[in-house]
């Protein structure tokens, strides 16, 4: 192993439950109002990952008041509070942009329960 | 000649700190030992002489393991600096510097080859269609018979790369020093494994 992969691998966050593109997540994001601390959920589809090791990011795309909304997280940053799985979607793209065309697609992707399916496990 | 440590680019990540995400090189840099105090008197200047990087003696040149002849260990890395006080044999490691403190680092950029204008002066280059026939050529270069010839320092292709690079102000954010780590914000001249100066900058 080298140093590098060494130094990073102390970053990596283990406590996040995995998921894929197509899955429909709930990110709870730390926001630090002076000195307090609240979590703002931001409730969408994932679209899209990138990268690898602490370098890996993902894209969540939602539709708010009839407009499309995404935001790229990184995937290991501790501005991340938690991740929730809300469903699970069965997709056959790693990358899901063609739903940005219009937005009733995003509905339009297969969702199975992510409870029945799915443990929810360390990485 | 300042006060220098010799370290090796390893190469980049990013860690977080107050959580942003902060782009880093990180440098390894082993701890130098003091084997030689120049004398103003006898040897004309004062300065003391380290070496760092403990390697096998197999693989040093003559004058390297000249110098390590009497020594302990053999190095491979043998440099000096001044404006330190130490006694032969004291250690000098990465604690030399602080976190968040500012250095001056010199290193030898990435050789590029011989390269044309464009990559290397940034010229505009001729018209790609309409049968310019001058798509990456520099131009004229000069009038007619005055003044008959070329000025010096007239930009032109050759090569490219490979110079002693030195940066100001390259901050320091994190040290690690049982792994001999140190991270810098940002990029630093040179490729992976090569070496780079990092020394301490005093800002007038």
């Amino acid at each position: 192993m080298n140093l590098i992969d060494e130094l990073d691998k102390n970053l990596l966050r283990t406590d996040l439950p995995v998921f894929d593109v197509g899955d429909t997540l709930k990110v709870y994001q730390r926001i630090k109002e002076g000195a307090k601390e609240r979590l703002q959920v931001f409730e969408g589809l994932v679209i899209a990952k990138k990268g690898g090791g602490i370098h890996e990011n993902f894209c969540v795309r939602k539709v708010s008041y009839g407009e499309g909304v995404e935001k790229v997280f990184p995937m290991h940053s501790p501005i991340i509070g938690k991740i929730e799985i809300v469903s699970r979607g069965k997709v056959r793209r790693a990358k899901l942009y063609y739903i940005r065309a219009s937005n009733n697609l995003i509905n339009k992707i297969e969702r199975k329960n992510a409870t029945k399916k799915v443990k929810v496990e360390a990485k | 000649m300042a006060i220098q440590l010799k370290g090796k680019k390893i190469g980049m990540t990013h860690i977080w700190k107050d959580d942003k995400m902060i782009p880093v090189t990180v440098v390894l840099v082993p701890t130098a030992t003091v084997i030689e105090k120049k004398d103003p008197k006898k040897h004309g200047y004062q300065a003391i002489r380290v070496a760092s990087k403990v390697v096998d003696s197999k693989k040093l040149n003559k004058p390297d393991a000249g110098q390590c002849k009497n020594l302990e260990q053999t190095y491979q890395w043998l440099y000096e600096m001044s404006g330190i006080e130490k006694e032969v044999n004291d250690k000098i490691d990465v604690t030399l510097f602080a976190e968040g403190e500012k250095i001056k680092l010199t290193g030898v950029s990435r050789g590029m080859g011989f390269q044309g204008v464009i990559k290397r002066h940034n010229f505009a280059g001729g018209n790609d269609s309409h049968g310019s026939m001058s798509h990456r050529r520099s131009g004229s270069i000069g009038c007619r018979l005055t003044p008959g010839r070329v000025f010096k320092n007239r930009k032109m292709p050759g090569h490219m790369g490979c110079n002693v690079t030195t940066e100001l102000g390259k901050e320091i954010v994190q040290i690690i020093p049982e792994k001999e780590l140190i991270l810098i914000k940002g990029s630093l001249p040179g490729a992976k494994n090569s070496s780079v100066y990092l020394k301490k900058w005093e800002r007038a």
